[in-house]
């Protein structure tokens, strides 16, 4: 089928029907939510939201939500099957995190130089370990979920 | 949607991947159309019974 859509969608049949389902969904929640937000605006006046608010949930609602489906359909690691090859994913995804911290606080020193006090320190390493951190939990509930559906179907 | 696929594909020693790299669909894919928990489009019925020498009849006509 010919569709605009193509280059976001997955070259497997079975995964690029999940993610049109899951991207229908997300947008069946997001008009809810953009009416509910309309309407609100409109008749409710006690209940006002902030325009670039509105927009940055309705935004963060589409996303997350396809998002957090697309981690829990269990379709990300699809040749994640036994208990050597799970842990093998799990090494990698750990090595793949480890690396995007230490890259992305080499590259904040280089711009913002070397911190001068403990607190500077936390704020320069904080932000990347917790998007490591972050990444790493989601990357580690796709291969989890992955390997029981792998599983299952061996 | 029951099917003959897992029996024709063991009978003939193919393993999940292999036949899933012949046909170009991920392992997991193959893994669901013969649990019968996905219902393959027609071009894939055809690409698998092409890949494991059946007729679509053979493979996918009223399973019991």
């Amino acid at each position: 089928m010919r569709t605009w859509i193509s280059f976001l969608l997955p070259e497997d049949e079975y995964k690029e029907k999940r993610v049109l389902h899951f991207l229908s969904e997300g947008s069946i929640i997001l008009l809810i939510s953009l009416v509910s937000l309309f309407i609100s605006s409109r008749y409710l006046h006690f209940f006002q939201i902030d325009l670039e608010f509105a927009l940055f949930i309705s935004i963060i609602l589409f996303l997350g939500y396809v998002f957090l489906r697309y981690i829990y359909s269990g379709m990300e690691y699809t040749d994640v099957a036994t208990e050597g090859t799970y842990k093998q994913e799990l090494k990698k995804t750990f090595r793949g995190t480890c690396l995007f911290v230490g890259t992305f606080t080499l590259v904040y020193l280089v711009f913002e130089g070397i911190p001068n006090n403990l607190n500077e320190w936390i704020e320069t390493i904080g932000l990347p370990l917790t998007c490591g951190l972050v990444w790493y939990f989601f990357s580690f509930v796709s291969i989890k979920k992955s390997y029981k559906k792998n599983k299952e179907l061996l | 949607m029951k099917n003959n696929v897992k029996i024709t594909r063991v009978k003939m020693g193919i393993t999940q991947q292999q036949l899933s790299q012949r046909i170009g669909v991920t392992r997991q894919t193959i893994g669901l159309i013969e649990k019968g928990e996905y219902n393959p489009s027609l071009q894939l019925c055809v690409s698998i019974a092409k890949e494991l020498n059946k007729t679509l009849d053979e493979l996918f006509w009223e399973v019991e």
